[in-house]
């Protein structure tokens, strides 16, 4: 287990998907800072809140939460396989041995690349702008729904327990889809499609395909991580996530016994 | 004729061995069930607005939208012309059999036989998927209802207003080549970038791009910065960049996509002239 998640973390992937991350929460906060420090004096300007939350909220990120998490760690797999490695994993351990520390690493390295990345761009904008405060600044005021803890959270400590509950939900997803892919890998060694598959298969969740094939709406998959969450949102969402985990590592499981049973 | 025939000889043996591959097969499974979600999607905006449509301007729908989301079905496609020129050994055997020049050619053909079936499947799916919720007919039905009740021209509408001074299945022919060309362009970068010997870079590059419009606030940046090659790729995004000269501005976006082909072609065939053709076997 210390082997693998060394490997896990000294791995590039696992660095280059928290800096990947890292720029696409950029992606809304940059220009808005821009814009905001050429246009407004400094108390109109976006809240360092606002700044951290709006990179999520704003759309690309929910795509790309699970392309990002499959590349953190899923890889490595594929190596295994295509490299023989994986035979001699088993031989030195066992099968189950081996798939358990695979699938505790993959959900520890998509869990720590989602939440460093997501409050290293907290710490950045906490930094550069002024902490979100409603009672003093008015323009800080975010308008987050009524029936959401994230309306009474607002207040407390500048809304750094929003900022804290989003990372979380945003680490177990990337957790959860980074097992996915590794599911994804046992069986299709290829590194394009480890990292597409669970990407797609989100789309299609968030798409609601599941009401039009078999008549039944689903949880938002993003809901965790994405403003306007309520305790029942949240706990069908961790529901949902459980399902999936169950799911990829029953698969990921028989894979990796096939694999190992009839080399 | 003996040359068309060992041309379309090659051209049969790129477009099998491409049909087999991992990726085209997971992609193509995962555009058929992106194309049902989007028909039902469709077939609920009509419901829910009490609308109705015909096949023509149905067919425009996707073709112009990039059939629902023009980023997930170009990275699709990006996954299944990843591998451009296929690194199997079996191309050293037409390398053998025929000049540079033409192995070339039979590859730029490949490029475009692709992106043609490519839009052609899914518009045939996306339609399949929706022959319940269109009523027969020709025309723009938001013309019909316009001119049935002038009130009504306010409401959600099928189509973009700039659309329907032209008919259905121009509309339909214009916007397909917008997206053909948008796609056959890709390939020939990712083919241009893999003859240079970098392979990886085309795909990271494309994969870039085509994400760069959902994740970046572009709202706030200045308008120059706003020239990205998504925003030409289908017809209602180049609508959206050129408001007032929409169906105009198209020709001016074909007219640089022909240049830029061109250009990408005549540079792969000096370097092609020179160079070493060395293909790696998949393991």
């Amino acid at each position: 287990m210390k082997s693998e998640l060394k490997r896990g973390f000294s791995s590039p992937e696992f660095w280059r998907m928290i800096l990947v991350l890292f720029l696409c929460f950029q992606g809304y906060a940059v220009p808005s800072y821009i814009s905001d420090c050429i246009n407004e004096s400094i108390e109109l300007r976006q809240s360092a809140l606002s700044l951290t939350l709006g990179g999520v909220f704003f759309g690309g990120l929910i795509l790309l939460l699970p392309f990002c998490s499959a590349m953190v760690y899923a890889g490595n797999q594929v190596d295994d396989i295509r490299s023989d490695f994986f035979y001699f994993s088993i031989l030195r351990s066992s099968i189950k041995r081996y798939a358990v520390d695979k699938l505790i690493t993959a959900f520890v390295c998509g869990f720590l690349a989602a939440v460093c990345a997501f409050l290293l761009h907290a710490a950045l904008w906490h930094i550069l702008s002024l902490p979100y405060d409603p009672i003093r600044y008015p323009k800080h005021e975010i308008g987050f729904w009524k029936d959401s803890f994230f309306y009474s959270w607002q207040y407390v400590h500048n809304g750094w327990p929003i900022v804290l509950c989003i990372a979380l939900g945003m680490g177990i997803a990337a957790g959860v889809w980074s097992v996915v892919s590794l599911a994804v890998a046992v069986w299709i060694p290829d590194k394009m499609l480890v990292s597409i598959i669970p990407a797609c298969l989100f789309k299609l969740w968030n798409m609601q395909i599941s009401l039009y094939l078999v008549n039944i709406r689903f949880p938002g998959l993003d809901t965790i991580f994405n403003d306007a969450q309520t305790i029942n949102e949240d706990l069908s969402c961790l529901l949902a996530y459980g399902i999936i985990f169950v799911i990829a590592t029953t698969i990921y499981y028989i894979g990796v016994r096939r694999r190992g049973l009839y080399a | 004729m003996r040359k068309i025939k060992s041309t379309l000889n090659i051209l049969q043996c790129q477009v099998n061995d491409w049909l087999r591959s991992p990726r085209t097969i997971i992609a193509i499974i995962i555009l058929i069930l992106f194309s049902y979600a989007n028909a039902k999607s469709y077939a609920y905006i009509i419901e829910i607005n009490d609308l109705y449509a015909y096949p023509g301007e149905t067919a425009y729908y996707y073709l112009s939208s990039g059939f629902g989301s023009i980023t997930l079905t170009s990275s699709l496609f990006l996954i299944m012309m990843s591998e451009i020129p296929r690194r199997t050994i079996f191309q050293y055997f037409q390398l053998i059999r025929t000049s540079k020049n033409k192995w070339l050619s039979c590859q730029v053909l490949f490029c475009a036989f692709i992106s043609i079936l490519s839009i052609l499947f899914m518009l045939a799916v996306c339609l399949l998927f929706s022959i319940p919720s269109i009523r027969n007919g020709i025309g723009w039905s938001d013309l019909e209802r316009i001119e049935i009740d002038l009130t009504r021209r306010w409401e959600v509408s099928l189509v973009e207003p700039y659309i329907i001074n032209i008919t259905p299945i121009q509309a339909c022919f214009l916007s397909a080549f917008t997206l053909f060309f948008f796609w056959f362009t890709m390939t020939l970068i990712l083919m241009f970038l893999s003859l240079c010997g970098k392979p990886m870079l085309g795909i990271i590059l494309y994969a870039s791009l085509l994400v760069l419009h959902i994740t970046l606030m572009w709202e706030y940046l200045p308008a120059w910065m706003r020239y990205m090659p998504i925003n030409f790729s289908t017809l209602s995004t180049i609508g959206a960049m050129y408001p007032g000269s929409e169906i105009k501005s198209v020709k001016y976006v074909l007219l640089t996509y022909c240049i830029i082909d061109f250009i990408l072609i005549f540079t792969m065939w000096i370097r092609v002239k020179s160079m070493d053709m060395f293909f790696h076997e998949h393991k």
